[in-house]
């Protein structure tokens, strides 16, 4: 399963939506995502791959997860980096 | 209020009055490493029915108790609940131990399988979590809080919030507890403490081996009299007293004198005496040593007057903890609508030595005009309501039903 699917499948997951209604350019807060989904999404996102994303509430900015396409990137950028770790 | 007895109050009554006990094997978490496997768990609970996707991520078992348990309070209540009385509404929300599913969960995860825990955890677990849901789910924005006094916390709560309504501090107050602990941490806790029974809670029965667990939320409007009958209100029953103090003694076992006088300091708040008083619903656990004790203090202060009936409602629905107190404020408002003292469910073989009539053989319709509710917490904190029996036609006023 790509990094895409599964991530769908987690977001649909917590947002009780169905994954088809996705698409990489889906703004998570144009669907009224709030902070403490963003909270949940991240430690879902965090069991699934075996990564650690480095979000802080008080810096959310400072890592990219605005939209799906991005969350994928992060996902992906993440795997590779901390591989064998 | 919900229970496992019952998911509203009058349900819980009638089950309660039928003398049913709740008290089952335990189905909804695992057994296999305790030796008590009973409690009066809500068998039939479905969060889904009542709570959204974020309710659910955000609320521990026991905050979805104490919101069903307001919701249905409120509700019944029929108040016009202006931007002005949401304002000035307490909230008190009584809890022993707050989110201890929250708790195990975190600690199962963490230690057990060495995986993190749950984003939500901190503010599941907090135990103000109850009051703060109850208040942003019904919007009720003035003083709002939570009390912790272990067993005595829901009756804490009530009282609190009568002397807040009584003293003008405020109209109207939402109040009670909450409990849901039945976890297995919690459990193997209470086994490791050796007072819990694994057979049944027995209360003032001769053969009573220990308290079984129960979770619950029982919550009450409490309204300034004169507010509630200009408005039509249906009134249950009226809260005339409260008395609480502490023992300043031992941890774990409840101190004759104290309880004495935090009985005693009720029936004053309220202006009454003893030969007032028609029926006491009892702490009564279904430990030895509690009802002992319990009964021993009660005929101290009846010794000059009538013994009135005494019974305990912990056969039925468990110990609800922090939630305890509310539950059986609850029934004892209902038992002097009703004019029937519900029964000791489970005492089949009455202590009679104790001195009381424990109204073991079935609901007693009769004539009660006052009741005490008895709560004594371990760390020595006693606390005890006064209610009085509300006469339709005393000011020639019908409220309505």
């Amino acid at each position: 399963m790509s990094t895409y699917d599964q991530v769908v499948e987690i977001l649909g997951s917590q947002l009780q939506r169905d994954p088809g209604e996705f698409t990489p350019d889906t703004n998570l807060e144009e669907e009224g995502v709030e902070s403490l989904d963003v909270i949940e999404i991240t430690y879902a996102l965090e069991e699934a791959f075996h990564i650690e994303i480095p979000l802080n509430a008080n810096d959310a900015g400072a890592v990219p997860m605005r939209t799906i396409g991005e969350i994928v990137a992060l996902v992906d950028r993440l795997k590779a980096e901390q591989a064998g770790s | 209020m919900i229970c496992a007895a019952g998911r509203t109050a009058a349900e819980s009554w009638e089950a309660i009055a039928a003398g049913k006990s709740a008290i089952a094997p335990i189905s909804l978490i695992p057994t296999e490493r305790l030796n008590v496997r009973i409690a009066a768990e809500i068998k039939d609970f479905d969060p889904t029915a009542h709570f959204d996707r974020r309710g659910l991520a955000a609320m521990d078992r026991v905050s979805q108790l104490a919101v069903v348990a307001a919701r249905e309070a409120m509700g019944s209540a029929g108040l016009d609940l202006d931007d002005d009385l949401a304002g000035r509404i307490h909230t008190i929300v009584g809890v022993g131990v707050g989110g201890m599913h929250a708790m195990d969960d975190s600690f199962r995860l963490l230690y057990g399988e060495n995986r993190r825990p749950h984003p939500l955890s901190v503010p599941r677990l907090m135990v103000n979590a109850p009051a703060s849901h109850v208040s942003m789910d019904l919007g009720l924005r003035g003083l709002t809080y939570a009390i912790a006094s272990a067993c005595a916390s829901g009756t804490h709560a009530i009282g609190t919030a009568f002397h807040a309504v009584r003293s003008g501090a405020a109209p109207v107050a939402l109040a009670g507890g909450a409990e849901s602990c039945i976890t297995v941490g919690t459990i193997a806790g209470w086994e490791a403490l050796r007072v819990a029974s694994s057979s049944g809670c027995r209360p003032f029965s001769r053969n009573r081996d220990g308290l079984v667990l129960g979770e619950g939320a029982a919550m009450l409007v409490l309204e300034d009299l004169d507010r509630a009958l200009a408005r039509g209100a249906r009134i249950h029953a009226e809260i005339v007293g409260f008395g609480a103090n502490a023992d300043a003694a031992d941890l774990t076992s409840p101190n004759p004198a104290s309880t004495e006088r935090a009985m005693r300091l009720a029936m004053a708040d309220a202006g009454l005496g003893p030969a007032d008083i028609d029926y006491v619903n009892a702490h009564g656990t279904g430990t030895t040593m509690n009802d002992t004790i319990e009964a021993e203090v009660l005929r101290a202060i009846f010794t000059d007057a009538p013994r009135p009936l005494v019974s305990s409602i912990k056969g039925a629905v468990g110990h609800g903890l922090g939630a305890a107190g509310a539950m059986e404020a609850v029934i004892t408002a209902l038992a002097l609508r009703e004019q029937i003292a519900p029964p000791t469910a489970n005492c089949d073989d009455p202590d009679t030595g104790l001195g009381f009539d424990f109204v073991a053989d079935g609901a007693r319709p009769t004539r009660l005009r006052h009741a005490l509710s008895n709560s004594f917490a371990f760390g020595g904190l006693n606390a005890v309501l006064a209610l009085r029996h509300y006469d339709d036609d005393r000011d020639g006023t019908a409220p309505s039903a």
